[in-house]
């Protein structure tokens, strides 16, 4: 948020899952980032939410819409023009009280063969395994345990939202912050993975 | 929405009611179905003002209340319309459900008496069982319990008293409540993983 046009590590790995010359919506649009990279190298239309007014000048560069809102407010998805090829949820369900609400709305808003693409962090990952076996579960102000996260998730529980909501994930990929942790990471996946990205359409 | 109906109160609910003075002047907030504004109002003669974000389950509970108020607590508006002062506000099992706990015990505040307390109830999240499960890869949200699926914070001992530091007061009681026999000195000297729940008394700081 506070570095603007830095993509993070799971960016690129969902810049590779979005479709080029797509109609994306970018919820959570923050600083821009992702948006502005789909738009500039994959030539995306982008249509940017975000719950903070701030970022509408970041957004205002590249996006086709921008929409002010949160996304768990029905009045935001009203004000959302036409339907999409990619929703992305760069980092936003474990924001949201309700992630199965966003999800079963994002239906009437994708295209035939649309799909959603989206990172969450990993709480099983090792260092938050290791703090709560000692007794530790302290949010800070970022990170896995950010204070802002309002919902936690798993390899498979993240897997399990998806296909509650009626969807199909058809890519699954996990985030390794570096080279030590992606190598642990080959005997642990699920320990080592600091975040997941995933792809997945609504089920037919 | 999720009712959350039960027939006896639990150990925390009773650890709470013992630290409400008879005839107190009482905000529940997030009253359910009503069982414990039911003990608040009949065995400790209390004056309850309950507060209920499901309408269905605020209409249960509303013979047990001398007023109700349906709302979310989350919200100014809510607390606009509940008209103080009381003697306690009693949380139970109602702060890891809300997206902001700090704002609300905050907005509290200035509904309590001058010698006025807040009573709470948190799971404890390092209970030992979801200690292991973690270690195993498990955080798996559950229809009740610690990892309710409608819980959005979740606190140890430590951050359960932080959320009231942080929020302008003082600890005046903790205790944690166990589900079986426990020796709350061993329990506590191994940072309470065996304590399934916090029950917490805070009075506000004042005049920082």
């Amino acid at each position: 948020m506070d570095q603007p046009l830095k993509l993070r590590m799971a960016h690129r790995a969902i810049i590779t899952l979005v479709k080029p010359g797509a109609a994306v919506l970018d919820v959570g649009s923050g600083g821009g980032a992702l948006g502005s990279h789909v738009t500039r190298e994959l030539g995306c239309a982008v249509t940017a939410v975000d719950l903070h007014p701030q970022f509408e000048a970041y957004a205002a560069p590249y996006a086709k819409q921008w929409v002010l809102g949160n996304i768990e407010d029905d009045s935001t998805w009203r004000r959302i023009e036409g339907k999409f090829d990619n929703i992305v949820f760069a980092d936003v369900l474990e924001h949201l009280a309700d992630p199965s609400a966003a999800l079963e709305r994002c239906k009437g808003y994708l295209v035939d063969g649309g799909s959603v693409i989206a990172s969450v962090p990993n709480v099983a990952y090792y260092r938050v395994r290791q703090h709560l076996l000692f007794g530790r579960f302290d949010y800070a102000p970022f990170g896995i345990l950010d204070v802002t996260h309002l919902r936690f998730f798993t390899a498979r529980t993240i897997r399990s939202l998806f296909a509650e909501c009626g969807y199909e994930v058809t890519d699954f990929v996990r985030v390794f912050t570096n080279a030590k942790n992606g190598l642990l990471g080959r005997a642990f996946p699920n320990a080592f993975a600091y975040e997941f990205v995933l792809r997945a359409t609504p089920c037919r | 929405m999720k009712v959350y109906k039960q027939e006896s109160l639990s150990p925390a609910h009773e650890a709470i009611l013992a630290m409400v003075p008879p005839g107190a002047r009482v905000l529940e907030v997030g009253c359910a179905t009503g069982h414990v504004t039911r003990a608040l109002s009949d065995r400790l003669r209390c004056e309850v003002t309950a507060v209920e974000l499901d309408l269905e389950q605020a209409e249960v509970a509303q013979p047990y209340a001398r007023a109700m108020i349906v709302g979310d607590i989350g919200r100014q508006q809510t607390w606009d319309s509940i008209h103080g002062p009381f003697d306690c506000a009693v949380f139970a099992d109602v702060l890891e459900h809300l997206v902001d706990p700090w704002e609300a015990l905050r907005r509290c505040r200035a509904v309590l008496a001058g010698d006025g307390c807040v009573l709470a109830s948190v799971p404890n999240i390092a209970y030992y069982r979801i200690r292991l499960e973690l270690a195993r890869g498990r955080f798996d949200y559950t229809d009740y319990g610690i990892l309710d699926d409608a819980h959005l914070r979740f606190f140890t001992a430590k951050t359960a008293r932080a959320l009231f530091a942080d929020s302008g007061y003082t600890v005046t009681d903790f205790i944690p409540i166990y589900r079986r026999r426990m020796a709350a000195r061993i329990d506590r000297a191994l940072g309470y993983p065996f304590a399934y729940q916090f029950v917490i008394r805070a009075v506000p700081v004042w005049n920082p």
